[in-house]
């Protein structure tokens, strides 16, 4: 009986061992997670878009992170689109091969979960555009044209055709194929003889989506030369009753590039033209599905000026928006300036001039930017810059790799 | 399916063959014939060098030999016979009287050591010239299913990389360097001259009689920018070893993947010297062979669950690594050549009018990766090309020897790519998926594109012997290359790019020659002359307006170098040869070309390199039974305004676009072992190494190259191969032989990518190996052979190229035939 006893107790002994063996081995934390809520910077190599490689830092404040033997080679076909969520999931979008990927990040390692083919419903097309525009959703849309004689026997004009599908998050499967939408030939194509060739920096205000657009010359198929600034509304969630749109307040594309280039700011959705042919870069908005033609602000005559373009820009709160901008166009000198859309104002954050026309995101934690900027000047180390959204006053934390990377953002 | 095909195609080839093998080798007046035979035994020596005058020969496994009689100027001559292992002997005749001899030789035990080598081949003469060359010897490799490049891929040093099977894309390295900086000749005419439809494949071995691999410096005779090395394919001489009459070579192979290959080749000739020379081809294979790397993706095309619910795996990826078949690879070409012309006449040794024609279809599976599977792209090509070549030794005046050749060739690409169809890795269409019809075109965009080509080669070498053992040498290569192409899909703005592409190609090379000591010390000094003209017209818009733009862009460069050889003993010799050579810029790396998404680059420099190569040839045993022979080359290369293209994006497109990166350093080493028994047995060993780095520490912005050091991507650089064969002579009858042979090949893995930068998933080309064996009969009037070959035997996953998977397991019987 004793022994029962002693066997007994013996028995809970190895039990509870067994246990505590259990525990010490699952990281209290993130043990049970499948992944990891983390920093992450990507960026490019050799000015080659396809030698895309991301990594994680401990700390985007202090420290260093290289890219020589560390990081996962994200492999695109032409370039990668990343983004990230709340939970730790990357998603990395493979333009030109058309994969949607889903990537866990955990103990420093970086693995593929989920492969999704995009292209079957963008028109067998795999060079379209994402956008992450919730938690619960990333959106692919493209434009894709064709040319077709026209029957007046003027020529060749294009007929472009708006793809749209949602992929619900995170378990990356496709949630809804939007119907094709035929772009109609609008009067201010027509006259300038364009069309719509891009879409993309979708934002969702109410039960709308509102569509940055890009045109194109059907001569040349060059933007320059053409007027207005184009939107396209369409109803949310249905993404039905396009409604392709101009304001007179600007000239220029408003669909940015790998990067945000309209949001909702206190009830508007607000949006920035690329601005070219010495004309200004202006900021417009819109609400219920139109533009606020009352309302325009001209950055480039509150910065004093200048040839300035820009083609993304972050919203950091309150009002305060932080944009890339081209001090003259194709100069590759970027740089970045501080608007108070509350007071219309610019000033220039104090960081150094950088190729960002591909910089696809930035962070912004607890009053402060994050931006990590390779310089055009070689002597500066490329680092991530910490700009302090009141003041403006610029610090340096991590410090990236001295070389030929180009920084795709801090994700 | 595929081995009941095989069976019974082989039992009715052995019926065939055994109709057929009853034939004898006829007599001939025409000929100097004999038999060597042991003076003590009375048996036959076999592999007997036998030489007259400056022509040599090696007897066969019956001892017996024979020389054309129209080879000799005079009717008395002497026959020179020497074998190891027994005394070299001498015999004079006269041809009016005699045309069989039976010469008896004496065996020679202290000369056992000592080997006179005096008739020797061709091959070894080449590789005794000083150059880095290897000289592949066709005799025992035609009777082999093998096509041309799988035997330039079993020679050290070289590497052909594949995208896949019969017809695929064929990329040839040679230490390290490839592209257009390795060029291709035959008989010294480039190859790309002869239009896409005709590959290297298309040469029926039977007509070929070696080739020459120069591995970095190459001589001034083949005209052309090949900085990184040439091969050349020398076919069989009309002039020599062809006796009066006709004689025919038939050969056929059918194996894996329904591949059916056919040539025929003949010639005939009258006492005149008057000749025919007709030689055709057909190429067949549906490539439908398995692949299962992890590239292959299957997808869920189902969009609703059968309750109606939309389907959660609709378009995910859900299985990778499945094993498939590939269902649009087909490839096909055919062609013909005939040459019509005189030999041996008093103003021309050879004169030969040619005309070359070939077509070709070949399907297209993949685009660069296998990630997505084409359906019905394929494209198509024909090339016509008449040529004339001309031979002439002693023109004008004595020593003077002239060889020139002019050949104008027009050919043809066409490229279908317009279907809305899409399909999965099983061979099926997509069925159409909600509203959303696919764009036409499976690859990038729809095409219809045609590049109408013609080229314009003319070449003059000239050699002429200063004194005794003294020679100069002159080379004048002539190359005009127009090519024009329309897309009737292309956009229209796309459509108006490009009306003509124009290189002109002139390249100028002069040479002097000596030979020391006996021909033990020989030297070579050349310069070379590289003129590149280069020429487009584009419609561009300028203000607005559409204006034609003609661009013009001349080069000339300087090319020079050395080589130098001797042999410290009959069983050692050293060579030595080093250049500064040029690998010239083409149009569309320098203009663009807008339908191919090239982006111009007007200051793209042309590939310059210093090379130096070091070898060795050893005789390590020398023995009657058995004999050890090492072969080595070490090389530098030092590489300045390397050319490679990128992706590069502008103004929110994407384009191609080529650059120099800069400085780029290789050495290298390749070490090859042979051994011989008994003439039964043999075994080879080779390995090869390659160090190349990327040396340029500055970009040209100034910033540092985080790849400095980095070892240059997607090149193999550590390879093994080795290989051993058995052969039985008269296991059936008196003088057949059956030959066995194994040969592995070790790749190891490489970074398509700079390999420093970044740990996880890597895209690296794994690790290989792979075997092959091959099983060759010939039967004993050295008529006919069968063969078979079995390839990739333990069905390994085969890459050459960073996820395109070629062929596994796979097996070919051969046929070939002559007659006489």
């Amino acid at each position: 009986m004793k022994n029962l006893k002693y066997f007994f107790y013996g028995a809970i002994a190895t039990a509870m061992l067994a246990c505590t063996t259990d525990d010490v081995v699952t990281d209290p934390e993130n043990g049970d997670k499948k992944t990891v809520k983390a920093d992450h910077v990507v960026a490019y190599f050799d000015d080659d878009d396809a030698q895309v490689y991301i990594a994680s830092p401990e700390s985007l404040e202090e420290g260093s992170l290289s890219f020589i033997n560390n990081g996962y080679h994200l492999n695109p076909v032409r370039s990668a689109r990343i983004f990230t969520d709340n939970i730790g999931w990357v998603y990395s979008f493979d333009y030109g091969g058309g994969f949607l990927q889903k990537l866990s990040f955990k103990d420093g390692k970086y693995t593929q979960v989920r492969e999704l083919d995009i292209a079957p419903v963008m028109g067998g097309n795999p060079h379209v555009r994402p956008w992450k525009i919730s938690e619960e959703k990333i959106l692919i849309h493209n434009i894709n044209t064709v040319d077709i004689e026209d029957t007046a026997g003027t020529g060749i004009t294009k007929k472009g055709t708006m793809y749209v599908t949602s992929v619900k998050l995170p378990e990356v499967s496709i949630a809804d194929i939007a119907e094709t939408w035929d772009v109609p030939q609008t009067e201010w194509d027509i006259a300038e003889q364009s069309y719509m060739f891009r879409i993309d920096a979708p934002t969702v205000m109410g039960n709308k989506i509102y569509y940055g657009v890009g045109r194109r010359d059907v001569v040349d198929d060059s933007s320059d030369g053409l007027t207005g600034m184009h939107t396209l509304v369409l109803d949310y969630p249905s993404l039905e009753n396009p409604n392709y749109i101009r304001s007179e307040a600007g000239h220029g594309n408003t669909n940015g590039y790998r990067g945000l280039n309209m949001t909702e700011i206190n009830g508007y959705v607000y949006q920035a033209n690329d601005a070219r042919d010495g004309n200004p870069t202006v900021m417009t908005r819109l609400k219920d599905g139109q533009y606020d033609n009352d309302w325009s602000f001209d950055v480039t005559a509150a910065f004093g000026g200048g040839e300035i373009r820009t083609n993304k820009w972050y919203h950091v709160g309150n009002g305060i928006i932080f944009m890339s901008v081209e001090y003259t166009r194709d100069s590759n000198n970027w740089g970045l300036l501080r608007i108070d859309l509350n007071s219309q104002s610019v000033t220039k954050v104090d960081v150094p001039e950088a190729d960002m026309f591909s910089y696809q995101t930035a962070q912004t934690r607890d009053g402060k930017f994050y931006m990590a900027i390779a310089p055009n000047d070689t002597n500066i180390t490329p680092k991530v810059y910490i700009i302090d959204i009141e003041t403006s006053e610029v610090e340096e934390g991590l410090l990236l790799d001295e070389g030929n990377i180009r920084i795709e953002g801090i994700f | 399916m595929d081995k009941k095909i095989n069976r019974t195609f082989f039992c009715f080839m052995l019926i065939l063959l055994s109709i057929t093998t009853n034939n004898l080798l006829g007599q001939s007046t025409t000929n100097i014939s004999g038999q060597v035979i042991n003076k003590t035994t009375g048996e036959v020596v076999p592999f007997a060098l036998v030489s007259i005058d400056n022509e040599g020969a090696i007897t066969d496994e019956e001892g017996k030999f024979q020389f054309p009689l129209i080879n000799f100027k005079h009717n008395h001559l002497t026959i020179n016979v020497s074998c190891t292992g027994y005394k070299s002997t001498q015999l004079h005749i006269d041809t009016k009287a005699q045309s069989f001899y039976k010469i008896e030789i004496e065996e020679d035990l202290v000369s056992l050591d000592e080997v006179v080598v005096k008739g020797e081949s061709k091959s070894q003469e080449i590789e005794k010239s000083g150059f880095a060359v290897a000289s592949i010897d066709m005799k025992d490799l035609q009777m082999k299913s093998l096509e041309i490049n799988e035997i330039l891929d079993q020679t050290a040093g070289l590497r052909v990389r594949r995208d896949g099977g019969l017809g695929s894309r064929t990329q040839i390295n040679i230490n390290g360097l490839s592209g257009d900086a390795v060029r291709i000749f035959i008989d010294g005419m480039p190859m790309e001259s002869y239009g896409s439809s005709y590959s290297i494949n298309s040469l029926p071995a039977s007509l070929i009689e070696r080739i020459d691999v120069y591995k970095g410096v190459v001589p001034i005779e083949l005209g052309n920018d090949a900085m990184g090395g040439a091969i050349n394919i020398i076919t069989k001489d009309a002039s020599k070893n062809e006796e009066q009459g006709g004689s025919m070579n038939v050969s056929y192979s059918y194996g894996s993947f329904n591949t059916h290959r056919a040539d025929i080749n003949g010639s005939f000739r009258d006492k005149s010297g008057k000749t025919v020379r007709v030689s055709a081809f057909y190429n067949h294979s549906d490539n439908d062979y398995w692949v299962w790397s992890d590239d292959i993706k299957i997808k869920d095309y189902r969009e609703f669950l059968p309750d109606g619910s939309r389907n959660p795996d609709f378009l995910s990826v859900i299985k990778t690594g499945e094993k498939v078949r590939r269902f649009n690879d087909a490839y096909r070409s055919y062609g013909a050549k005939v040459d019509v012309g005189v030999t041996n006449k008093k103003w021309a040794d050879q004169l030969f009018l040619s005309i070359n024609a070939s077509e070709d279809y070949n399907e297209s599976q993949h685009g660069a990766r296998m990630l997505t599977p084409y359906g019905e792209r394929y494209s198509t090509g024909w090339t016509i090309a008449p040529s004339v070549n001309y031979q002439k030794r002693d023109f004008l005046t004595k020593g003077l020897n002239i060889t020139s050749n002019v050949q104008f060739a027009v050919s043809q690409r066409a490229t279908v790519d317009t279907t809305t169809n899409r399909y999965d890795w099983y061979g099926n269409v997509i069925p159409p998926i909600g509203n959303v019809t696919p764009l036409p075109g499976e690859g990038n965009n729809s095409t219809l594109n045609k590049d109408q080509n013609t080229n314009i080669i003319a070449r003059i070498s000239a050699s002429y012997a200063l004194a005794e053992n003294h020679q100069l040498g002159f080379n004048y290569s002539f190359n005009q290359y127009n090519r024009s192409s329309d897309d009737p899909m292309a956009e229209r703005e796309r459509r108006d790019f490009n009306t003509a592409n124009i290189v002109n190609k002139q390249i100028t090379g002069l040479t002097y020659q000596n030979s020391f000591f006996n021909d033990r010390l020989k030297n070579s000094v050349f310069v070379k002359h590289y003129y590149n003209r280069l020429e487009q017209e584009k419609i561009e818009y300028l203000d607005n307006t559409l204006d034609t733009t003609f661009n013009v862009r001349p080069d000339a460069n300087w090319g020079y170098g050395a080589t130098t050889s001797f042999e410290i003993s009959p069983r050692a010799r050293i060579s030595a040869s080093a250049e500064q050579a040029v690998r010239l810029v083409s149009t569309n790396e320098v203009f663009g070309n807008a339908s191919r998404e090239i982006y111009e680059s007007i200051d793209l420099q042309p590939e310059k390199s210093f090379n130096v190569n070091l070898g060795g040839q050893f005789t390590l045993i020398d023995q009657t039974r058995n004999d050890l022979r090492l072969t080595s080359n070490f090389f530098f290369r030092n590489t300045y305004d390397r050319i490679r293209s990128r992706i590069m994006e502008q103004n929110d497109q994407s384009y191609t676009m080529f650059e120099n990166i800069g400085h780029v350093v290789s050495k290298g080493v390749e070490l090859q072992l042979d051994y011989n028994i008994d003439n039964k047995w043999d075994f080879m060993v080779q390995g090869y190494y390659l160090d190349s780095r990327f040396m340029e520490e500055y970009n040209s912005e100034g910033r540092k190259n985080l790849h400095y050091m980095s070892r240059e991507p997607n090149m193999p650089y550590l390879t093994f191969s080795a290989s051993a064969g058995r052969g039985f002579n008269s296991l059936f009858s008196t003088g057949d032989r059956l030959q066995i042979s194994w040969y592995l090949n070790y790749i190891h893995e490489f970074h398509f990518d700079w390999d420093i930068i970044g740990n996880q998933n890597k895209p690296i080309i794994p690790s290989q190996l792979l075997n092959d064996i091959n099983v060759s009969y010939t039967f004993s009037n050295k008529r006919a052979t069968v063969s078979l070959d079995c390839k990739n035997i333990f069905n390994q996953m085969a890459f050459d190229n960073f996820g395109v998977q070629k062929p596994g397991r796979s097996i070919f019987g051969k046929l070939t035939y002559r007659i006489n």
